[in-house]
């Protein structure tokens, strides 16, 4: 019976063609923008975690300040400071560590060529490269031996090479960073933008020359030890991330001499933590896109209910006769709910290959991954199917609730 | 055809020793005959030969009344009315709007039920039953055909006249051969896949009664069913209802204000302010089959 009533709702809505499609196309458009939102929503969602993992999945961060959450937070009153006697503590005490970095960055006045320009100086341990897992472009980057030796040798970003040196190769030059003299040694292999914007506007020194050469004013604190932005480490595995940090943190309590009450003045922060948070964010992002679309379904619902009543209205007969003929009550509820369900299915699935499509062409133009989920997908359909169910239980029920002589004689 | 059929009607007496048993007394028409006795052209009794002593009633209706509540207003549209329809009869049942004669086609027809009174279809009380009961009897023992044919619009013949046969839930092969067949019963046999819309208003008619007839009802229930025809067309539909109540015994109630429907029955019916006025046979109908008998 079921099979008969589905296809009469089929002959049904192939009779009424035009007006089929224009319903299903609430619908369609519907689950179609439901898909391609949650395709770029997903598609941020993997493109932060590629952004963290290509940083290294192990890796523990120590930054001077509370992390705070909402605004009014930052630890820039708190007086907190990371020193290089922090680092040296760290690295002597922690176990379950394979490599280490630190750096200290501010803006200098970068000068080539009677050029200037702000740029933004990090100075790092040798280590640094290889602990967040950049690439050297041409050239060389500094060694123990430079950070040793104070050396004045610069490796520089593409975008500052672009910036400068447009028609020169930069290696060997000399340049000037807060006035005092630089060679350039090597260029970075370009890593493109990230959240927190252009990763390639950078110049990095030896951690030694910047804390006593470019930045000597700012580098200390007023008990007069030497400034870090952060401290990182790269721990053997997952497992150990966690015992590395309460390791650090035990560390840099005793050392800032922190009260049991008192909060740390330091932030330890994971990776694998980083990538949960923005996780959370985009996760929201990724909801809200969906929520949104969302609402074009239900509109796309609306649409179905509105049709259906039409068709109740109009077919008034047709029900009355089907009732004469010996349809039950039931029989013309159920007819009318597959029409409806039928319907929005039909819309649904065309709008998933409009999605799919819609995703595809983001991609294509905007260069901007986007991922099709299959539970997205069958989300949508199944999400389609209710729409029909929901808002054609009412058109259904007013059908199944005439009185055949009523609506035997309806004009 | 049907001259045949009445020549060869029996002695008169029977027929009103069964109606006794009713609380009906049948009106005597001009030509003497008692009521009834020309219905009984039922297919038993042609095709065996048995006598018409055992005709069988179709319908049974006992001090059916029908009240309408309207505001504080009572309207009996129905004050008592007993009828007995016998198997094989071909029936009028006549009145002006407002008569009650659509209130006893819907409580006849199980789409309405009575206020009190008792109705025995086809030997089953359904005064009692529920809304799903009564439309599964619809279903099995009555044929509706409408003034306004209620087909199935851009659908194909065969379709239309299967519908019944869906709710009965015959399976899709049982329902094309028996639709098929219904539909070379009244003629069409050759318009089986013609959708509904693409027919004139006579071929629509009788897709309409093949419909009725598809799954072997115990009546033909037809509400002016030449109303919206052209009167040579209304013969052609009269005469097809004549031949299924000649050849298969079929037993067809009419109901209508249109005398020249009433003429082409065995049994005319006569209802006003609710209550029956009238209950004529007649010998000497008119055959819609011989030529245009048609015109008022």
């Amino acid at each position: 019976m079921l099979f008969e009533l589905l296809k009469l709702a089929i002959r049904t809505l192939r009779a009424n063609g035009a007006r089929s499609v224009l319903t299903m196309l609430g619908i369609t458009i519907g689950v179609g923008a439901v898909i391609t939102l949650l395709a770029v929503g997903t598609g941020v969602q993997k493109y932060i975690n590629d952004q963290f993992s290509s940083a290294g999945t192990n890796l523990v961060a120590v930054q001077a300040g509370r992390a705070q959450r909402g605004p009014g937070g930052g630890g820039f009153g708190t007086q907190a400071a990371i020193t290089i006697d922090d680092y040296r503590a760290i690295v002597a005490g922690v176990t379950g560590v394979t490599d280490h970095a630190a750096d200290f960055s501010r803006a200098a006045t970068f000068v080539y060529n009677a050029k200037n320009s702000e740029v933004n100086v990090q100075g790092v341990t040798a280590s640094y490269l290889t602990v967040r897992n950049i690439a050297m472009g041409e050239g060389r980057f500094f060694e123990e031996g430079d950070e040793q030796a104070r050396a004045r040798v610069v490796v520089l970003g593409p975008t500052v090479v672009n910036d400068l040196f447009p028609d020169e190769e930069p290696i060997d030059k000399m340049v000037r960073l807060n006035g005092v003299p630089f060679k350039v040694i090597g260029v970075l292999a370009p890593r493109g933008k990230s959240l927190f914007g252009d990763q390639d506007a950078t110049a990095m020194i030896p951690l030694a020359t910047a804390h006593e050469r470019v930045f000597a004013t700012q580098a200390r604190t007023p008990n007069g030890d030497l400034r870090l932005n952060t401290i990182m480490l790269q721990t053997v595995d997952e497992k150990a991330r966690l015992a590395v940090k309460q390791n650090i943190s035990d560390i840099l309590r005793v050392r800032h001499r922190l009260p049991d009450d008192e909060e740390n003045d330091f932030t330890v922060l994971t990776s694998a933590e980083l990538i949960d948070a923005f996780g959370a964010v985009t996760g929201v992002l990724t909801a809200f896109l969906g929520a949104i679309a969302s609402i074009s379904l239900l509109v796309g619902g609306i649409g179905i209910m509105n049709i259906m009543l039409v068709s109740v209205t109009e077919r008034t007969r047709e029900i009355g006769l089907r009732k004469a003929i010996g349809a039950r009550s039931r029989l013309v509820l159920m007819q009318f709910l597959i029409e409806a369900m039928f319907l929005s299915l039909l819309g649904g699935i065309i709008g998933v290959i409009i999605g799919v499509v819609g995703a595809k062409a983001i991609e294509y133009f905007a260069s901007f991954t986007t991922v099709v989920q299959l539970p997205a997908v069958l989300l949508a359909v199944g999400f389609s199917l209710l729409v029909g169910l929901f808002f054609g239980i009412y058109p259904a029920r007013r059908a199944s609730q005439l009185n055949p002589i009523d609506a035997l004689r309806y004009e | 055809m049907f001259g045949n059929l009445l020549k060869s009607k029996k002695p008169q007496a029977i027929e009103t020793n069964g109606l006794s048993d009713d609380d009906m007394e049948p009106h005597v028409n001009g030509n003497g005959v008692s009521n009834g006795l020309a219905s009984n052209a039922s297919r038993f009794t042609m095709n065996n030969g048995v006598s018409e002593l055992i005709r069988k009633p179709v319908i049974e209706t006992k001090g059916i009344t029908k009240t309408y509540k309207m505001g504080d207003e009572v309207l009996n549209a129905l004050s008592g009315v007993d009828i007995t329809i016998y198997q094989g009869d071909l029936v009028a049942i006549m009145g002006p709007s407002g008569s009650g004669k659509s209130t006893l086609m819907n409580i006849v027809g199980c789409l309405d039920k009575p206020t009190s009174g008792t109705y025995k279809l086809d030997g089953v009380d359904v005064e009692k039953m529920n809304d799903d009961q009564l439309a599964g009897i619809r279903n099995q023992k009555i044929g509706f055909v409408f003034q306004s044919f209620n087909l199935l619009r851009r659908t194909p013949s065969i379709e239309n006249v299967a519908q019944p046969l869906i709710y009965a839930n015959v399976g899709g092969r049982e329902r094309s051969k028996r639709s098929r067949e219904a539909l070379e019963m009244v003629g069409l046999g050759k318009r089986l896949h013609h959708h509904a819309n693409e027919l004139s208003g006579g071929q629509q008619q009788r897709v309409a009664i093949a419909r009725a007839l598809v799954t072997d009802p115990a009546i033909i229930l037809a509400d002016e069913p030449t109303g919206n025809l052209d009167s040579k067309t209304g013969a052609e539909i009269m005469c097809l209802f004549q031949t299924l109540n000649a050849q298969r015994g079929m037993t067809i109630i009419f109901v209508t204000h249109d005398p020249r429907i009433a003429s082409h029955c065995k049994r005319v019916i006569r209802i006003a302010d609710g209550r029956i006025i009238g209950d004529d046979v007649t010998v000497d109908f008119l055959d819609a089959c011989k030529g245009d008998t048609f015109r008022e």
